[in-house]
């Protein structure tokens, strides 16, 4: 229960520490050079680490900025020399170090580069079909002025990854590289005393925005290994590298300047906001909304007044003025309001419940170790549940809004006392479980801040027994019985990443058919229900015809969005 | 007791029917106005400040101070006004009805139309949203249609 309310309290925190910050509605188009670097004995890997990184998915929403390889070395060797270790990695001194050598070696390339005609061109054209997102005005390329140099440069971002560990573990079979990674961005206070459209690189500064220690590990598996796996003529440590460069551009979500914002457009009769798939805005995608406010003293600030999510992409490749419809979730909007992109990569969902089982007290009496006892002083009816599941929003792969696909694990403990003496004074007997293990698809219909929704599951239900002797454990496993479920509820956005639901179901459990004795994990005896007239009796006599792990349920549940992966 | 009740209710309604009839403000209530540029000498680009209790409102009240800027209080920035201030204080009630009328509109032009900059749109703390928007007032036109009324003469100045 405690972690129920950390949850709201956490979130509550979090969305009381979003008001009071001024946010930029213009959304820049922006640049993004990477910089892959590897310092000390990983120096060798500096080719493959640049290859990986020049390979990566870029993302429709940015500009990419290539470095020739000879100019990264030159950073690469000024940085080899200034003792770069993860301890440092965050201190000051070693900041200003790295800022220095970026400026001395690449910084006026990285400028040129993002400036360049080509990719002026480029950007422009994306910018000029939509003057709301856009980074300068709707003149042509031919009238580029120096305050769009100007916003273009302080559009210019470097990732700076610099790889310092290599692990091998579990025997060889996983390679795991780690990285410091900085991001910058530059910061040029005027276009006053400028060369043409170049800066003076005294003028340049380099903000450092974030420092994230990214990984990269790759572990070796029957399918990764076979020549099913595209990448199966790289070796381990392209693999690792591989995973780490795509780590890069996964810590950017979080990056407020990197989240993709809009304006609501209108509000009557849809609420409509000026992106498109142009911007790479999918079916789903959240987006928290904010008023700009000022007050009294002439200070501007934006507050949070609400979330909602994509319900249908407006196509502004094809036509600029073609808008995407937004779902409002929580709050009440207006024209002119700013919504800011917001990641939920995964929820992550909690329950706690109350089921009708059927487990009768004589069940497992009589199997060696058990003894003639009853484990149970009655009859099991109910239990208590507990689960913890993963829900992804397929919307995006599958183009139907809120639809779900998840997995979940659910351990019931039956509500009865249980028998402590078993009749062989050495062994012990723990607390009996269930342990239900599903697949689920989920669809939720948004009403406002309401959704109902309709989850089908199917997976295996299993009730153990479970204790030790002096030399081991023993475990007497009533066999994996396929179950099939429906759960309908409804459930209340707290805020945009926590939801309250509550929810009913019923899951019907075809019947037990084996019992497994295991000791110390290994099989020791199975008893098939069909193999003898034997076992046919045993079953019928214990109980185990009766025995019903599914029923009804009811459940409460807490779902949490997380915003990336570890 | 029912007589009672009539009364209190008619004095009720008398309460919200006089407090909700109000009378639309005629002259502008904002008075930010930045003149940015001259366009082909025959209009100004200002950046006006509106104030209002919804969007439409703020936006109107935008346009109105721009046309006032332009006619009479030149605004901030480097553009005229097209009234000195004899003409403004002896053209008092035409001032009034020029605005009250309607005929102000004639002579502005949002080149924001149908998109608000967000950074350009606040709420301030008594509730009022105040929008700023970009106005083009067609500055030779007005200043016929002022030399037609008599407000101003002609040979005074150049626009």
């Amino acid at each position: 229960m405690k972690i129920f309310f950390l949850l709201i309290l956490t979130s509550l925190f979090m969305l009381k520490a979003e008001d009071k910050k001024f946010i930029d509605a213009e959304f820049y188009r922006k640049s993004i050079t990477i910089v892959p670097i590897a310092v000390g004995g990983l120096s060798g890997y500096e080719d493959t680490f640049i290859k990986s990184v020049n390979n990566l998915e870029i993302n429709k929403r940015y500009d990419y900025n290539y470095l020739d390889k000879n100019k990264i070395k030159s950073l690469s060797t000024k940085l080899n020399k200034i003792n770069f270790s993860i301890d440092s990695a965050e201190t000051k001194n070693l900041i200003t170090e790295i800022k220095k050598n970026i400026k001395e070696t690449i910084l006026m390339d990285i400028l040129i580069s993002a400036t360049n005609i080509d990719s002026l061109n480029s950007r422009f054209e994306r910018s000029q079909k939509n003057s709301g997102v856009s980074a300068s005005s709707k003149e042509k390329i031919s009238t580029f002025t120096i305050e769009d140099a100007y916003k273009f440069y302080n559009g210019t971002y470097i990732s700076l990854p610099i790889l310092h560990k290599e692990e091998r573990v579990d025997t060889d079979k996983s390679l795991k590289t780690l990285a410091s990674l900085y991001w910058f961005r530059v910061n040029i206070d005027s276009v006053s005393n400028w060369e043409g459209f170049m800066p003076n690189i005294n003028q340049v500064n380099l903000d450092l925005l974030e420092y994230d220690n990214i990984s990269g590990l790759f572990t070796a598996n029957k399918y990764n290994t076979s020549d099913k796996d595209p990448d199966f003529k790289l070796s381990p440590i392209e693999r690792s590298l591989k995973i780490l460069s795509e780590n890069i551009l996964i810590s950017s979500y979080t990056i407020d300047d990197f989240k993709l914002r809009g304006v609501i457009q209108d509000v009557t009769p849809q609420i409509t906001l000026d992106l498109g798939n142009r911007e790479d805005v999918k079916l789903d995608d959240a987006f928290v909304i904010y008023e700009n406010k000022i007050d009294n003293g002439s200070k501007v600030y934006s507050e949070y007044v609400g979330f909602g999510r994509v319900k249908e992409v407006g196509d502004n490749n094809k036509n600029a003025e073609n808008r995407s419809i937004l779902f409002p979730i929580i709050g009440s909007y207006d024209q002119g309001y700013t919504a800011v992109s917001h990641s939920q990569i995964i929820d992550i969902v909690a329950n706690i419940g109350y089921g009708f089982i059927n487990i009768p007290k004589t069940v497992g009496s009589g199997l060696p170790i058990i003894g003639d006892g009853p484990i149970f002083k009655d009859d099991a009816s109910s239990a208590l549940n507990l689960g913890l599941g993963f829900y992804y929003n397929t919307a995006p792969l599958s183009n139907i809004s809120q639809l779900f696909a998840g997995v979940n694990v659910s351990i019931g403990i039956p509500l009865v006392d249980q028998n402590t003496d078993m009749d062989n004074e050495f062994l012990t007997l723990n607390p009996t479980t269930t342990l239900e293990v599903n697949l689920a698809v989920m669809k939720k219909f948004w009403v406002s801040r309401m959704n109902f929704f309709t989850e089908l599951e199917f997976g295996i239900n299993t009730l153990k027994f479970t204790g030790g002797y002096p030399d081991g454990d023993w475990e007497i496993n009533l066999g994996y019985n396929y179950g099939i479920g429906l759960n309908i509820g409804g459930e209340y956005a707290i805020n945009k990443d926590l939801n309250l639901a509550f929810q009913a179901g019923y899951r019907f459990v075809l019947p037990v058919t084996e019992i497994v004795l295991m000791v110390d994990g290994k099989e020791e005896a199975k008893y098939p229900k069909d193999f003898s007239q034997e076992n046919k009796d045993y079953f019928e006599n214990t109980g185990l015809n009766d025995l019903i792990l599914g029923g009804l349920r009811f459940e409460m549940r807490v779902s949490y969005s997380l915003q990336k992966l570890f | 007791m029912n007589k009672k009740l009539i009364i209190f209710s008619i004095f009720i309604y008398l309460l919200i029917s006089c407090s909700s009839v109000k009378e639309p403000r005629v002259l502008p209530k904002s008075n930010e106005v930045e003149c940015l540029e001259s366009i082909q000498g025959n209009s100004y680009k200002y950046l006006a400040w509106g104030f209002g209790y919804n969007n439409a409102e703020a936006e109107e009240d935008a346009l109105k101070a721009a046309v006032y800027a332009a006619m009479i209080s030149g605004g901030a920035g480097n553009c005229t006004s097209l009234l000195d201030t004899e003409e403004i204080s002896k053209s008092k009630d035409f001032i009034y009805e020029f605005f009250k009328k309607g005929v102000w509109y004639e002579f502005v032009i949002n080149t924001n139309k149908g998109y608000i900059n967000p950074n350009y749109r606040l709420k301030t703390e008594s509730g009022e949203i105040k929008l700023g928007v970009e106005v083009i007032i067609k500055t030779k036109e007005l200043r016929e249609y002022l030399i037609q009324q008599k407000i101003i003469q002609k040979t005074i100045y150049g626009l």
